[in-house]
């Protein structure tokens, strides 16, 4: 199971979703490649049929690599889901919002319009328990940390529920282990900022943590 | 060339392994496919639940008028119910003839003869339960004089663990419930809540 811990769920780094650069494009199989046949073929995906059938199309093969665009977005806002729950829930959004679609804004600004709001309802679900399968989803990742999948779930509500530095820093200094000058630079803050954003953030998953497992 | 018989009946094995190979392969893809498939079908499913209850709790809004409809365009919404019900029924939504024809009568009519805010608040509520539907629902029953019910609905919510700022907007109504002198006490805002619940439940029939 991917994580969605590293922004990299299909193999590829962040910056290579939806570039058009040459090399990355002509490869037929790779994220760029089908990002750039995506804005060339959207209408043969996303119109004139069902959303079910806009779904099925969706996820056969990833044609608008959904997927990688996923993990550019769960890095951009520090959030920490499993990526195929929020995958569905894209592709989801997307068939059902396709008839709508006439070419504007551009597709990969359309797309990601679509997985920030899919983000933001899997959120709300989340703190609002409307989703019971929510937990189960995080098993895989809880185990290795001796953690419950309930526990794991709370403590990703906790964080989500931190402002936008805080989680980035959470995820790049915490999860990624990333170094913190680096970090800092990217985050457009100081070492010490990003350090203690991220230590508030600790803090908050920790307290639900031990709150559930004393 | 003539192919001796252990060659032949090589060629026959490694043929037969192949078929049996892409059988599996193709039987292996279509497990792994299918329960995906519907897991996303699900996300379908409650996404047109999740969005056909945005749009009667904002009916609710519109239906009490005022400054609950501010920031709401009645023609926008008109156009977004028609939108939900088509794609809807081409994904074969099923629903209830009471929330059928309560929909109805919200297309195309002025809010003044749509079903009573409560009603439809309760619909959405009842489609997707959240703090949001929840708010709205409080709203309408505020306006409709039912004290008691908006304090049972908030004490549940503010009973509950809560992360986000819907808690603030909760004890803001409380608030404004005790500011008018409209919040009942415990026990007299308790009592009516099941009762009164389920009478706008038979009434929508969501």
């Amino acid at each position: 199971m991917q994580t969605g811990l590293a922004g990299t769920a299909t193999g590829e780094t962040p910056d290579q979703v939806g570039t058009t650069e040459s090399g990355a494009a002509q490869r037929p199989g790779s994220n760029a490649g089908r990002a750039e046949a995506a804005r060339a073929n959207w209408r043969t995906l996303l119109a004139g049929a069902s959303p079910r059938e806009v779904l099925a199309r969706l996820l056969a093969g990833d044609p608008l690599g959904l997927r990688a665009r996923v993990a550019v977005a769960l890095a951009d806002h520090g959030y920490v889901f499993d990526p195929d729950r929020v995958l569905l829930r894209v592709a989801a959004r997307v068939a059902r919002f396709s008839s709508r679609y006439r070419g504007q804004p551009e597709l990969d600004a359309w797309l990601r319009g679509n997985i920030d709001e899919a983000l933001l309802e899997l959120v709300e679900d989340d703190r609002e328990g409307a989703d019971q399968g929510a937990a189960s989803s995080l098993a895989v990742l809880a185990q290795p940390l001796g953690l419950s999948a309930q526990t794991l779930h709370r403590a990703t509500i906790a964080l989500h529920a931190r402002t936008l530095a805080e989680r980035r820093a959470f995820r790049r200094l915490v999860l990624e282990v990333g170094e913190l000058d680096l970090v800092a630079r990217e985050l457009g803050m100081s070492a010490t900022e990003a350090a203690r954003a991220a230590r508030r953030a600790l803090e908050a998953v920790l307290a639900v943590a031990e709150e559930v497992q004393p | 060339m003539k192919i001796r018989p252990e060659s032949a009946r090589l060629a026959r094995e490694l043929e037969q392994a192949r078929a049996e190979h892409v059988l599996r392969f193709t039987l292996l893809c279509v497990g792994c496919a299918a329960p995906r498939l519907l897991r996303a079908e699900a996300e379908l499913a409650l996404l047109h639940r999740r969005e056909l209850a945005r749009l009667l709790s904002e009916a609710a809004l519109l239906r009490l008028g005022g400054a609950d409809a501010e920031g709401i365009c009645g023609e926008a919404w008109q156009l977004a119910l028609g939108d939900e019900l088509a794609s809807a029924a081409t994904d074969g939504a099923q629903y209830s003839e009471a929330l059928r024809s309560a929909l109805e009568r919200c297309s195309g009519a002025s809010a003044e003869l749509w079903p009573p805010a409560a009603g439809l608040a309760l619909a959405g509520c009842v489609l997707h339960d959240t703090d949001r539907t929840r708010l709205r629902l409080a709203r309408a029953w505020q306006a409709q004089g039912e004290f008691g019910l908006v304090l049972a609905l908030a004490q549940e919510a503010l009973g509950r663990e809560s992360f986000g700022s819907s808690r603030e907007r909760w004890l803001a109504l409380v608030a404004q419930l005790e500011g008018n002198g409209e919040a009942p006490s415990v026990q007299e805002a308790s009592a009516p809540a099941e009762g009164a619940d389920s009478d706008d439940r038979s009434c929508v029939g969501a």
